[in-house]
């Protein structure tokens, strides 16, 4: 049923409205009228400046754009990351949850094992230092990213994007695997002695795929790391040994030498660049 | 020239994919022809600047990919449409393209919004923008992939087989959409010679990693004068020959004297150019030739 309308709105009070500065009491009392007077409608548009229109139109897609945007998006926004890289980073498979089963089910797995035989961790200080390894592999080759072909014609620096998106996989795989490694019946220092080892493989995997694709080259520090658990036991040594002064010595060598070939290299890692 | 290409040589292993390639892009609608395995998904994505050649010169909008600042401003100005286009399957249609349109540097959220508006609407795809990509079927994630390279209005697209999947409503709208600009430089690839021959000013013919023709789709359906003709069956000088609609029999190859000559047609002519490999079930190829 059409509302009996006892009154409308001057012409004067139609442009006030339309230019927004009618107070609050006014704006509403027209707003209501015009919601239910289509004559007013009629005689309110020519009043309605088309540039203030479209500022008021954007600011409403600003706030439908706010209010779609995921708690993931909005909580990365939060921490002062931009809008691109917060993208960027929702797009790496750390933020999926499949990659967070997989990787808390490894864990959880690796944590049973420990639990299994009181005193042996070797399970988890053998897995801990991979797992980044292999997550970092997982974010950005092409082969497990859908969307390289696209991504890499984009003018989004490429070397950005590698860093975000294997920081982002390596970083939550570190987290989980340092928070499963504080409940292991060993001292902290002990259970997150691998944190040294998984930096030097994740940073020596970047640095090897400006050559070979990402894939190979994880496969390839995965096995030298197995090569040296390995060998550590064939001197009948403790798994942790692989973990004392010397190890952690090497792995800082390892480390430092990846970060130099990865800077000095990086452009490699472009598609489009001549090798 | 939107991009001129000079002994472009590229290849993997010991697959030689492109072997001393030369081609000038003018403004306008380009097709690229040629059997599988003929070096067209290589030669586009050097000129997408995704992958780098092993010798020769390329200059596109005329910069030199191979330096590193220039390829960031041909990236800018180009839009690219690869042979698989991959979307992140948890994203929606409307997200998935606000994220490659984050990477294009359109930082403007309110511009970017528009412009995502605008490019779905130009693909047909409003009405998909809230469905997951997991969802699309494969002519709609060509469109999808249609969109991003559609954003920010580009100089140059390359488009690689773009009409694949697509029905034949959806192939007209994009023909309508590739060629709605003519300052603009498209170059598509393609197996759909009908498109080349209705769509574009030029055409270029690889095989072997080698241009074989460049023209115009009526001097490639010129070329083969005199090597059609049809007759009640398959004769002796026939290369290539198929019973058509109306009984006859349609012939490419050495006509006998007194046949009955017709005129060509782009596919003709790309049969007589190309010869039985346009034909042969897909072989070995190199990786991404």
């Amino acid at each position: 049923m059409t509302p009996r309308l006892n009154w409308h709105p001057d012409e004067g009070m139609l442009q006030t409205y339309a230019a927004g500065g009618a107070g609050l009491a006014l704006a509403a009392s027209v707003e209501a009228h015009v919601l239910a007077c289509s004559a007013c409608r009629v005689a309110l548009v020519p009043a309605v400046e088309p540039r203030r229109l479209t500022a008021v139109r954007a600011a409403l897609e600003d706030r439908l754009d706010a209010a779609e945007r995921p708690l993931s998006e909005r909580l990365l926004r939060r921490v002062g990351l931009g809008e691109a890289d917060a993208r960027v980073l929702l797009a790496a498979p750390s933020l999926r949850r499949a990659w967070w089963l997989a990787v808390v089910l490894v864990l959880t797995l690796a944590m049973l094992a420990a639990l299994q035989e009181p005193g042996s961790v070797d399970a988890l200080l053998i897995l801990a230092p991979l797992l980044p390894v292999i997550a970092t592999a997982a974010s950005y080759t092409p082969r497990l990213d859908p969307a390289t072909g696209l991504t890499a014609a984009t003018p989004y620096p490429t070397m950005r994007l590698l860093l975000l998106r294997s920081g982002a996989v390596a970083g939550a795989s570190t987290l989980l695997a340092a928070a499963a490694s504080a409940l292991l019946p060993v001292a902290l220092g002990e259970a997150l002695a691998w944190l040294l080892p998984a930096a030097a493989l994740t940073v020596a995997v970047l640095a090897l795929s400006s050559w070979m694709d990402a894939g190979v080259a994880a496969g390839a520090c995965c096995a030298a790391w197995l090569a040296a658990v390995w060998t550590v036991r064939q001197d009948g040594l403790e798994l942790v040994a692989v973990y004392d002064a010397p190890g952690q010595l090497v792995s800082a060598t390892v480390l430092a030498a990846a970060i130099l070939v990865l800077v000095r290299h990086r452009h490699r890692l472009d598609p489009g660049s001549p090798v | 020239m939107t991009a001129r290409i000079h002994d472009l040589r590229k290849s993997f292993g010991r697959t030689r994919a492109l072997d001393g390639l030369d081609l000038d892009l003018a403004p306008g609608v380009t097709g690229l022809l040629g059997p599988n395995g003929a070096g067209k998904t290589t030669l586009l994505r050097i000129l997408a600047t995704v992958l780098a050649p092993d010798g020769g010169t390329v200059r596109v909008l005329g910069r030199d990919p191979a330096i590193t600042s220039e390829r960031t401003e041909i990236r800018r100005r180009l839009g690219y449409l690869p042979q698989e286009v991959g979307a992140y399957p948890g994203f929606s249609v409307r997200e998935f393209v606000d994220y490659i349109a984050v990477l294009k540097e359109h930082t403007d959220r309110g511009l970017r919004r528009r412009e995502v508006d605008r490019v779905l609407e130009l693909v047909d795809l409003t009405g998909k923008a809230y469905d997951k990509t997991r969802t699309l079927s494969g002519g709609m994630r060509r469109r999808l992939g249609l969109a991003t390279a559609f954003l920010g209005d580009p100089e140059l697209l390359v488009l690689d087989e773009p009409a694949v999947g697509l029905d034949p409503q959806q192939r007209l709208r994009f023909r309508e959409l590739v060629s709605a600009d003519p300052g603009r430089c498209v170059l598509l690839s393609t197996h759909q010679t009908e498109d080349v021959a209705a769509l574009c000013r030029e055409v270029v013919v690889v095989d072997a990693g080698k241009v074989l023709f460049s023209g115009s789709p009526a001097a490639l359906a010129a070329s083969a004068s005199g090597r059609v003709w049809r007759s009640n069956q398959r004769e002796p000088g026939a290369d290539l020959a198929w019973v058509t609609g109306d009984g006859s029999t349609r012939q490419i190859g050495h006509p006998p004297a007194g046949a009955d000559l017709v005129e060509p047609t782009v596919e003709d002519a790309y049969l007589v150019l190309v010869g039985a490999r346009a034909l042969a079930p897909d072989e070995p190829l190199a990786v991404g030739a």
